[in-house]
C-alpha cells in the first residue's frame, strides 16, 4: 500500500511534468513514472510505472521505432524506419490520436498514405490496452480493468 | 319481439319535446331477457371494465403483446377481420347506385348501418390498442403527416370513409327525426357519398393489406407476397357478401315482423344473387393466390405445418365454401347459401389472422397468443355494435319502408332527366 | 341496351388505357442510391470486442438506464429492450468466442420512418434515425416493419414509449460522440462519416484479408445501413439475419402508395361513367 501511496503523490506531482518533458523531446531522459491522464471517462487516470518496464522489455516492444532502436528484422518498422533516428515525440498520445473518431482527427490520420500510419490508425485508448494487456497477459502482469485503474464516482445525469 | 318503430314529428317539437323524446329513444324496445342479452349483455360489462383496466394499468396488464408480437387480435381481428366484414357496404352500393341493380336495394339501409357501425367500433377499437389514443389526433390536424405510411393513408380513409357512410345513411336518421327538408337535401348527397365511399373502400381494404408489405421477412412465404393488397380487396368482396347474407339470415328472423312481405319474397332472390357474386370473387381469389404460389415457387413448403395451415385455409375455407356457394345459387337454397356464408367468413378470420398473428414470426419459439381480456374486450365490441345496430333497427326505417312523404321525395329526384342530349332523340315522341 | 352496353365498353376501355398511360412505370420499385458517405454512422468490428459491456454501461448512463444486470454468454441471445438500447452477445466460434454489439442500424432508407404515421420516427439528415416523443401515438407500426426488431415498446406504461439506439443524437450536436464509441476500450466500435467507415472497413479487409470475411454488413443490406458491422465468421453464426435483400423496405409500399391518386382520380370518373350507362334510358326494351 505504501508504494502505491508514493507512487500516486509522485504522479501527481510530476506525472503531468512529466509528459510535457517527454513532449519536450528529450529523448535521452527516461521518465520513472508516467500519469495517463488524457482519457478519463469512467476510470480514473492510471499511473504507469516507467522505470519499472523499461527494464522488462526493450523501448520498441512500446515505443515502435521512435526511440530510434526498432526491433530486428521480422518488425514491421524497420523496412521504413531501419536508419531512422529518435523522433522529437516518443509519448503514445503523440501519434495515437485521443479522439480517433473525432472528424478533424480522422482527416489528419487519412492523409498519410502508409499501411501503419494510414486512416485505420488505432486510437489511443486501444494502443493502451492492446499493448500493454498483449504483453501482460503472456508475461503475467495485471489484466483486470481496476488493477490498472481504479472505477471512478460517477456522476448520473 | 320488438315493435315497429315510430317517425316523431321531431322537427316540429324541438325544445318542447326534445328531453321526453330522448328518454323515449333510449328506453329499450322489446324484451329484456332474450338469450341473446343474457350472454352479451355481462360481456360488454365486463368489457367496459377491462378497457379501464387497460388504460389505468396499461397494455402490458391486458394484453399479451411483446417485443416480437407488437400487434394482436385488436388489430389482426378487430380492425382487419372486422373492416374486410363491413365490405358489404361498399360493395352493395356499388351494386345498387352504380351499376343500378335495384333488386339488392332493400338491404341497402341494413348493410350500410351495419358498415358504418362495423367501422365505428372496430376501427375505433384501434383507440384501445394504440398506446398513446390521445395522440391519434397527430396525423389528423396536420402536425405530423406521415405521408409515407400506409397506415396514415388507411386512418385518414376510415376518417373520411365513416363521413361519406354517414352521408349514406343520413337519410334514414332524418326521416326517423321527421325532417323533411334535411331529407331532401341529404338524398342528393346520396350517390356522390357512394362513390367516394368505393374509391376509398377500394384504397383502405387493399391498403390493411399493404400494411403486412413491410413484414417482409417476417411472414412465411405462403401468404407474403407483393399481391397481398390485390388478395385484400378481393376478398373483401365476399367477405362483405358474407356478413350480409348472415346479418340478413339473422335480421330476418329477429326482425322479421318490421319488414314487409314483399321483402321477405325477395329475400331467397338477394341471397342468390349475393352467393353467386361471391363466388366469382372467390373463383377470382383462388385463381390469383394459385398464381402467386406457383410464381412464387413456394410447392416445397406445402408439406411442413405452416404449409397444412395455408391448404386448410385455401382449400377448406375458399374452394369448398366457393363451391357451397354456386350450388346453394343453382338449387336456391338458402340454407345452404348461408353454411357458405359462415363457413366463408370463418375463412376470412382464419386468413386475416394467419397474416396478422400466426404466419407472422410463425418461427420465433416464443409464441403470441391472446388473453383472455382482449378476447373479451373484442367480443365486448362485437356486442356493442349489434346492440348498436339492434338500437337504430328499433328506431330508425331500416327494415321498415321509409315513410310515405320520404319515398315522394325518392320518385321526385328520380325524375328522368329531358332526353335533350341524345342525337337524334329531340323530334322522336316516345310512343 | 344496345346502346347503354356500348358506352359502358367505351367508357371501360378508355378508363383501362388512362390507367395503363398513367399508371407508374415499373411494376416493382427499385431502391434510388443515394449519397451517404456524409452522414454519420458506426463501424463495430466483432474481431475487436472483448465483451466488456463497457458501451453497455456507458449507453445506460448517456440516456438515463439502470446498468446492465447479466453478461454475455454464448448460451443465450440477449436482446435489446425498453432500458437496453445496445447490448452485447456472446458466440461460440472454433478459436475463440466472439462478441457482437447490437443496437438500432440507423437505415439509411428506414422501414420504421416509412412505416411511421405520425412521422415520430425521424431520418435525421445527419444521419440517426430517432424517435420523437411528442409527436408518437404508440401504434408500433415501426416494430412490425423494422427488419432487425430494434424499436421496444414500453407495454408496462400507461403513457407508453418507443424505446431504442438514437446515436446518441442529443450530444452529437455538441461536438461529442457516441457513449459507447467513447467507452470501447478496444475501437471495436468506431464513430465517424459513413463513407470513411466504409474506406476504413475496406482497408482493414484489405490488410487482413484471412482475419475477417470480406464482406461489411450493411453495406447495402436494406438499402444501405450506418452501422457497419466486421465478422471473422459468417454473419449469421453472429445471428444476423443474410436474406434482407438490398431494397429499400419503403419501396416495399411504394407501388401500392402510388395507386391511391390513380384510383381516387379514375375511380370517380369511372363510376359516374358506369352510373350514367346504366340510367334507365327511354329505350323501351331495358
Amino acid at each position: 500500500m505504501r508504494t502505491t501511496a508514493k507512487l500516486l503523490i509522485r504522479g501527481f506531482g510530476l506525472g503531468t511534468l512529466l509528459v510535457a518533458f517527454a513532449q519536450t523531446g528529450m529523448a535521452g531522459a527516461t521518465p520513472d513514472v508516467v500519469e495517463l491522464a488524457t482519457l478519463a471517462n469512467m476510470y480514473k487516470p492510471t499511473t504507469f510505472d516507467h522505470a519499472m518496464h523499461v527494464d522488462v522489455a526493450a523501448c520498441a516492444v512500446c515505443h515502435h521505432h521512435t526511440t530510434g532502436t526498432p526491433l530486428p528484422a521480422d518488425s514491421g518498422c524497420i523496412t521504413c524506419h531501419g536508419n531512422s533516428g529518435p523522433t522529437a515525440e516518443v509519448a503514445c498520445a503523440s501519434c495515437h490520436a485521443a479522439n480517433p473518431c473525432d472528424p478533424e482527427v480522422r482527416q489528419q490520420t487519412a492523409s498519410a498514405a502508409t499501411i501503419f500510419h494510414g486512416g485505420d490508425r488505432t486510437g489511443l485508448k486501444r494502443a493502451y490496452h492492446l499493448n500493454c494487456m498483449g504483453c501482460h497477459k503472456e508475461m503475467g502482469g495485471p489484466t483486470g480493468c481496476e488493477d490498472c485503474h481504479p472505477k471512478k464516482e460517477r456522476v448520473t445525469e | 319481439m320488438n315493435t315497429t318503430p315510430t317517425t316523431r314529428s321531431f322537427g316540429r317539437a324541438v325544445g318542447q319535446d326534445l328531453w321526453p323524446f330522448i328518454k323515449s329513444e333510449l328506453k329499450p324496445k322489446g324484451k329484456l331477457l332474450t338469450p341473446f342479452n343474457i350472454i352479451s349483455a355481462p360481456v360488454i360489462l365486463l368489457g367496459l371494465a377491462l378497457i379501464v383496466l387497460r388504460f389505468t394499468k396499461g397494455l402490458g396488464a391486458t394484453t399479451n403483446l411483446n417485443q416480437e408480437f407488437p400487434w394482436g387480435i385488436w388489430i389482426g381481428f378487430d380492425v382487419v377481420t372486422g373492416v374486410a366484414f363491413a365490405a358489404g357496404a361498399y360493395t352493395l352500393t356499388f351494386l345498387v347506385y352504380v351499376l343500378r341493380m335495384e333488386k339488392y336495394h332493400s338491404i341497402v339501409r341494413a348493410t350500410v348501418l351495419n358498415g358504418f357501425l362495423a367501422y365505428v367500433f372496430y376501427a375505433g377499437a384501434l383507440a384501445l390498442d394504440v398506446g398513446r389514443p390521445w395522440k391519434m389526433i397527430n396525423p389528423i390536424i396536420g402536425n405530423s403527416f406521415g405521408i409515407s405510411s400506409v397506415l396514415f393513408l388507411v386512418a385518414w380513409h376510415f376518417l373520411l370513409y365513416m363521413i361519406a357512410q354517414f352521408i349514406e345513411f343520413s337519410p334514414a336518421i332524418a326521416e326517423w327525426l321527421g325532417l323533411r327538408r334535411l331529407r331532401k337535401i341529404l338524398s342528393t348527397l346520396t350517390v356522390g357519398a357512394v362513390i367516394f365511399g368505393i374509391c376509398l373502400s377500394l384504397l383502405h381494404q387493399s391498403g390493411l393489406g399493404a400494411l403486412f408489405l413491410l413484414a417482409a421477412a417476417k411472414i412465411h412465404p405462403l401468404w407474403y407476397t407483393e399481391y397481398i393488397p390485390v388478395l385484400f380487396v378481393v376478398s373483401s368482396v365476399f367477405a362483405g357478401m358474407s356478413i350480409v347474407i348472415i346479418e340478413g339470415s339473422i335480421s330476418h328472423r329477429v326482425f322479421g315482423n318490421m319488414i314487409d312481405p314483399k321483402h321477405h319474397a325477395e329475400h331467397t332472390d338477394i341471397l342468390v344473387g349475393l352467393g353467386r357474386l361471391a363466388a366469382v370473387a372467390m373463383f377470382v381469389y383462388f385463381f390469383l393466390k394459385v398464381l402467386v404460389l406457383i410464381h412464387g415457387l413456394h410447392f416445397d413448403l406445402l408439406n411442413t405445418p405452416m404449409g397444412h395451415i395455408y391448404l386448410i385455409e385455401m382449400v377448406g375455407f375458399v374452394l369448398f365454401p366457393m363451391l357451397l356457394f354456386i350450388y346453394g345459387a343453382q338449387i336456391r337454397n338458402k340454407n345452404v347459401l348461408l353454411s357458405a356464408a359462415i363457413i366463408s367468413a370463418l375463412g376470412i378470420i382464419f386468413n386475416r389472422l394467419n397474416i396478422s398473428v400466426i404466419a407472422f414470426k410463425w418461427d420465433v419459439p416464443m409464441h403470441y397468443v391472446p388473453s383472455w381480456m382482449e378476447i373479451v374486450i373484442t367480443l365486448a365490441v362485437v356486442f356493442g355494435e349489434i346492440w348498436a345496430f339492434r338500437w337504430a333497427v328499433n328506431r330508425m326505417p331500416v327494415f321498415v319502408d321509409s315513410p310515405a312523404w320520404a319515398k315522394q321525395i325518392d320518385k321526385e329526384l328520380a325524375e328522368p332527366q329531358p332526353a335533350v342530349q341524345e342525337i337524334g332523340l329531340k323530334d322522336k315522341q316516345i310512343a | 341496351m344496345k346502346t347503354t352496353r356500348r358506352e359502358l365498353l367505351k367508357l371501360t376501355g378508355l378508363a383501362a388505357s388512362a390507367s395503363l398511360l398513367l399508371g407508374p412505370d415499373k411494376a416493382f420499385a427499385r431502391t434510388v442510391q443515394r449519397d451517404t458517405s456524409t452522414q454519420v454512422g458506426m463501424l463495430v468490428d466483432t474481431t475487436r470486442c472483448i465483451g466488456c459491456q463497457s458501451c453497455e454501461i456507458a449507453c445506460s448512463e448517456a440516456n438515463g438506464l439502470p446498468p446492465p444486470t447479466d453478461k454475455p454468454n454464448a448460451g443465450q441471445r440477449r436482446t435489446t429492450g425498453i432500458d437496453a438500447y445496445t447490448v452485447v452477445n456472446e458466440i461460440e466460434s472454433e478459436k475463440s468466442n466472439i462478441f457482437c454489439k447490437t443496437q438500432c442500424m440507423h437505415c439509411d432508407q428506414p422501414a420504421c420512418v416509412s412505416a411511421c404515421i405520425t412521422n415520430a420516427m425521424y431520418k435525421t439528415p445527419e444521419g440517426p434515425v430517432i424517435w420523437r416523443e411528442n409527436k408518437c401515438m404508440g401504434c408500433r407500426y415501426c416494430m412490425l416493419a423494422c427488419p432487425f426488431d430494434v424499436p421496444k415498446f414500453e407495454y408496462e406504461s400507461i403513457n407508453p414509449r418507443i424505446r431504442k439506439c438514437i446515436l446518441c443524437y442529443d450530444r452529437l450536436g455538441d461536438g461529442k460522440q457516441p457513449a459507447c464509441v467513447e467507452a470501447c476500450p478496444q475501437e471495436a466500435v468506431q464513430y465517424g462519416r459513413r463513407g470513411d467507415l466504409l474506406d476504413i472497413a475496406r482497408k482493414r479487409i484489405a490488410d487482413h484479408p484471412a482475419q475477417y470475411v470480406h464482406n461489411i454488413y450493411g453495406e447495402n443490406e436494406v438499402g444501405g445501413t450506418n452501422v457497419l458491422y466486421l465478422s471473422s465468421v459468417p454473419f449469421e453464426q453472429l445471428g444476423f439475419k443474410t436474406d434482407l435483400g438490398t431494397v429499400a423496405y419503403p419501396e416495399f409500399t411504394k407501388t401500392f402508395l402510388y395507386s391511391v391518386p390513380l384510383v381516387l382520380l379514375l375511380g370517380p370518373a369511372f363510376m359516374a361513367g358506369l352510373r350514367h350507362a346504366t340510367r334507365p334510358g327511354d329505350d323501351k326494351s331495358h
